[in-house]
């Protein structure tokens, strides 16, 4: 009796099989009716010496069938799954164990296995578990690791009916999981539990995801003391992957009808050489496809060269066939597409003045003043730059303004480290302030050079040189020998003197003592160029020449021609802030955003910024387009992706996770898929299902070894 | 011995068991009695029989009723007394030939019985369907050569030496007891190919069924065979001793000779490597259920014992004893016994 009372069985159904043990007595009984009868001449002979034989060989056969019977038994018994209570019985004092199931809802845990979701694996080993504890005695909670994990209940409970409904219902999100967080969560939930702690983690162990959550803590463990960790890896190998990412524009800000080059980056994470179809929709339209080849581990840049043909907000997508992890086969992307490049001219002369800088840049890129211009200026003070102005533009011209407000220099510091292009003519005013400004918010500076002070120069001295390279420097070829002969020959009365060229700086233009009359250098995704000349009239007649309309529409073009769009970070799961294009009309309704699959966000998860026109989306759930719409009138559109580092499947060594993971004097152990899981945390006691095995095969091979014996 | 003349030019038969080529090995034996024989005609083995013949072989007195031809004048002469000469008659011989065709002789071993475990049942029924046996011919097989096999091709190649040595042969079975024993299955002693052809076929027609009774089908035999011959018998002495005994005493009384060519199978000789098994008797149907494993070294015992009395028995009775088993090559076994025979000659 002291033994049931330390042993439970798991599986008691398993018992049914305890029938098993009369197939060795059938075998015996058959084996003994049916087998060895042979004829033989001399059995007179044999009965001679048949006195001989010992009464113990008729007790062999009984012993070999109870040897046999036992180890069926045993078998049976092994299929029940008994658990040796023991003495941990009495130690835990008959306290039921703490398990928390971390599940992780990480978009990798999409991958498919010939069709079928991993998550089908993970919802029947989370049952498994779920089954292996005792309804009101064991406590028991899932964390789901998503961007932001959380518990399915708020606290540990015995009512494990909840959990398994719970079980039920999870499917992978679209979100990189906090790990680290998911595992912090639930080490709060088992710290609160006494007795016997038990995480069991459902995870496809990618490696980026648990390298960054490893990498979160060195010493110090999330998990209380004494846990103990069993992690159940998946069963198969990770899928083939194709992944797109990184989608891109080029230009930013395509113009109407304009060659425009769309992009994106593809990524086999497949050990082997895939084939696949690109597919490029703009508008929910097909426009074209490519077929590709990529070798194993190899990333290449997928790019259609098209044009838009309408101006607005066109919706950009990329997509596959159907892969081992569907979720990363679509990118998505969003195209403003305009009639005219947005261009900002910052000056506080008056643009209408003639003479002024200000008259000048906006002249020379708006010759025209109507629709056959390229570019669409617009001027503003230094006291008005803000981000919303700059945001969709093209590039900025600066020159004669006075002390820009913290405000401004933001702007154009964080304009620049977008990818935008700024270019500052050195004229009058608080230059050297407004310069110093700038170069102190980035932080290692943003001017190709400091100007000191200003100084004037003779005729000779102030002549320009083109500086080398201009047989390589696209910008420089569009100065041809006359536009270099024009520059020889402008008259230059002041520019300002400076400290040594910055070792990342480019200098394009120079003075003959050296002295940089054109260099940028750049910042972030972008790039800051100074002028060491002015065009304003009493500084230099450079305004009145046409050399001076192709510099400014050839800067104009460099900084933003070759420029592609940046990835916006538009990830599911991070809160999406983007600048609305079309300002919010302050006093109509409250603007709400327009789901991918159609549904709206209440005005709850729409914030505004500033008042004019910045957006946060709290974080997306679901990849695709987010409109941002104020009754019926959409205001801007924002493509938001998966995080692409999901799409590496490949996995951490359990090793390492193990080392890593394993708490100040608790115990980790990964157990392989195959097992019933669930039976295998030996929870309130030792499995002793692996001893009846062991104990089976004993008495089989001490069965044979009689057998081998008395054979003799 | 070296006088054989050669093999007879026509083609020897060919049968079951007859195997010519294995006999050449046997070519320089003679295969002769060890006691004088009487026969019909001339032939190259001594006799009793005296009469006007070329070998010179003793004197006696002459006593009334010789004929006056037969006395020896020039011993008369010298000695003054009427003897009559006696010269040595040399006569071929005739051999019977004895097969035991009883069931026992009919066991062919003991395979497939000795398999371990609780899957015996189904290897033995594997090992069966896989070593299917040409019954046709035993040579193929030779583990599943039964006693009958062996013994008919002792007989067999004991029949050839002797027709090819110009004497006759006899051959009986043994089998279905007194009344039946002789008449139908006995072909009289002839010579010549053809003889043996026809003895050799009824060897092939013969099924070891039954039982052999052999005392009795001794002693038929025995009073069939009138004058002295050479008996060979091939049996496994599965019978009542004193029976066998006392036949082959009146059977060798009368001036016979015999040979008793002892044949057991190799797994009677040494019991294969068997769990628990049920024997049946192949003649009684008497059943015994026994452990191999504890009864096989007394059982080795037991059938050393059975053949040492045997031929202690046997050779007391002046009968050669030769132990055959089928493990053994039967010309091996012919030879040895004839070498051995010879050399006791």
């Amino acid at each position: 009796m002291s033994m049931l009372s330390v042993i439970t069985l798991t599986a008691p159904a398993m018992m049914i099989g305890a029938g098993l043990v009369a197939l060795p007595i059938l075998a015996h009984l058959m084996h003994r009716r049916v087998s060895r009868r042979v004829m033989f001449p001399s059995v007179l002979l044999l009965e001679a010496v048949a006195v001989s034989q010992s009464s113990l060989f008729r007790l062999r056969r009984w012993w070999l069938l109870g040897l046999r019977c036992l180890a069926v038994a045993a078998i049976v018994l092994a299929f029940a799954q008994p658990i040796w209570l023991g003495a941990q019985a009495s130690a835990t004092g008959g306290r039921g164990a703490a398990v928390v199931i971390l599940v992780d809802l990480s978009a990798s845990s999409g991958q498919q296995y010939a069709g079928v979701p991993a998550v089908h694996s993970m919802k029947a080993d989370a049952g498994r578990v779920l089954d292996a504890l005792s309804p009101g005695t064991d406590y028991a909670n899932i964390v789901y690791a998503d961007a932001r994990p959380y518990t399915a209940l708020p606290e540990m409970t015995s009512n494990l009916g909840v959990l398994r409904s719970e079980v039920m219902s999870f499917e992978p999100t679209y979100e990189r999981a906090d790990v680290a967080g998911a595992l912090s969560l639930a080490g709060r939930m088992l710290a609160k539990q006494p007795g016997e702690r038990r995480l069991v983690v459902l995870t496809d162990l990618q490696a980026s995801s648990w390298s960054e959550a490893l990498g979160t803590w060195s010493t110090q463990s999330p998990l209380p003391d004494g846990t103990r960790v069993t992690l159940l890896p998946p069963a198969h190998r990770p899928p083939n992957n194709l992944a797109l990412h990184g989608p891109w524009l080029s230009p930013p800000t395509p113009r109407v009808d304009r060659p425009t080059r769309i992009g994106a980056m593809l990524t086999n994470h497949s050990d082997t050489a895939q084939t696949t179809t690109v597919r490029l929709r703009i508008d929910g339209r097909n426009r074209d496809t490519q077929s590709l080849a990529l070798e194993p581990r190899q990333t290449h840049e997928v790019v259609f060269r098209t044009q838009l043909d309408k101006p607005g907000t066109h919706r950009v997508e990329f997509s596959l066939p159907g892969d081992g992890l569907p979720v990363d086969d679509r990118c998505y992307l969003v195209a403003h597409v305009v009639e005219h490049v947005p261009v900002v001219v910052v000056s506080d002369d008056d643009p209408d003045l003639p003479g002024t800088t200000g008259y000048f840049m906006t002249r020379a890129l708006s010759p025209f003043g109507d629709a056959r211009d390229r570019y669409r200026v617009r001027a503003v003070g230094s006291a008005d730059v803000t981000w919303p102005i700059l945001a969709d533009t093209a590039a900025v011209f600066v020159g004669e303004i006075g002390l820009l407000n913290p405000a401004g220099l933001e702007a154009l510091t964080r304009y620049v480290e977008a990818g935008g292009g700024v270019v500052i003519f050195l004229g009058d005013g608080p230059v050297v302030d407004n310069l110093k400004s700038l170069d102190r918010l980035a932080p290692d500076g943003l001017l190709p050079w400091v100007p000191e002070a200003p100084r004037s120069l003779t005729s000779q001295s102030g002549r320009l040189t083109i500086a080398d390279g201009v047989r390589v420097d696209r910008f420089l070829q569009r100065f041809g020998e006359f536009g270099r002969d024009a520059l020889a020959g402008l008259q230059i009365r002041r520019t300002w003197a400076g400290g040594d060229i910055n070792q990342e700086a480019h200098t394009l233009w120079q003075y003959p003592d050296g002295a940089p009359a054109l260099a940028w250098r750049g910042l972030g995704a972008g790039r800051l160029a100074l002028v060491n000349i002015s065009p304003k009239a009493t500084h230099s007649d450079l305004g009145k020449h046409g050399v001076f309309v192709v510099l400014m529409q050839g800067l104009a073009d460099e900084v933003w021609g070759t420029q592609k769009t940046q990835d916006p970070g538009h990830v599911v799961g991070r809160a999406v802030q983007f600048d609305l294009a079309t300002p919010v009309d302050r006093g109509g309704t409250t603007p709400s955003i327009i789901l991918p699959d159609g549904g709206t966000l209440p005005a709850a998860g729409l914030s505004l910024e500033d008042r004019s026109a910045r957006i946060v989306i709290t974080p997306p759930e679901v990849p695709g387009f987010y409109t941002a719409a104020q009754g019926d009138t959409p205001l801007d559109v924002a493509a938001v992706n998966i995080d692409p580092r999901e799409s590496d499947l490949r996995r951490i060594g359990a090793d390492k996770l193990q080392s890593s993971l394993r708490p100040g004097n608790g115990k980790v152990s990964a157990e392989a898929r195959g097992m019933n899981t669930g039976l295998s945390l030996g929870l309130h006691g030792r499995a002793v299902w692996g001893w009846l095995i062991l104990l089976a095969m004993g008495l089989f091979g001490i069965e044979m070894g009689l057998q081998g014996y008395w054979k003799r | 011995m070296n006088q054989n003349p050669p093999i007879d030019p026509g083609p020897p038969p060919t049968r079951r068991y007859l195997r010519v080529q294995e006999l050449a090995r046997l070519r320089d034996v003679m295969f002769a009695p060890r006691r004088p024989v009487r026969g019909l005609y001339a032939g190259r083995h001594a006799s009793r029989q005296r009469g006007h013949c070329v070998e010179f072989n003793d004197y006696r007195e002459y006593t009334p009723g010789d004929e006056v031809g037969d006395i020896d004048w020039k011993a008369y002469g010298r000695s003054d007394r009427l003897y009559i000469k006696l010269f040595e008659h040399q006569a071929d011989m005739t051999v019977n030939l004895l097969i035991d065709a009883s069931a026992s002789m009919g066991f062919t071993g003991l395979q497939g019985a000795g398999v371990l475990g609780l899957a015996q049942p189904w290897i033995k029924w594997l090992k069966g369907s896989i070593a299917a046996q040409d019954p046709e011919n035993p040579s193929r097989d030779d583990k599943r050569a039964s006693k009958y096999d062996q013994a008919c091709l002792m007989a067999g190649a004991i029949a050839f030496l002797t027709v090819r040595q110009r004497d006759r042969v006899g051959f009986a079975v043994a089998q279905g007891g007194p009344g039946q024993t002789i008449s139908p299955k006995a072909i009289e002693p002839r010579g010549g190919f053809a003889h043996l052809d026809h003895v050799l076929r009824s060897m092939e027609r013969v099924k070891p069924v039954g039982r052999a009774h052999l005392g009795k089908t001794l002693q038929t035999l025995g009073r069939t065979t009138a004058r002295r011959s050479l008996l060979v018998l091939f049996t496994d002495l599965m019978e009542d001793r004193d029976a066998v005994l006392k036949a082959l005493n009146d059977f060798t009384s009368r001036g016979n000779e015999a040979i008793v060519f002892h044949i057991l199978h190799e797994d009677e000789l040494r019991l294969p490597d068997m769990a628990e098994t049920v024997f049946i008797d192949s003649e009684t149907g008497r059943r015994v259920r026994m452990n191999v494993r504890d009864v096989r070294q007394g059982y080795h015992d037991r059938i050393a014992r059975h053949t040492d009395e045997w031929q202690r028995a046997l050779t007391a009775c002046g009968i050669d004893y030769k132990l055959v088993s089928t493990g053994t090559h039967y010309h091996e076994a012919l030879r040895d016994y004839l070498f051995t025979r010879a050399a006791r000659a």
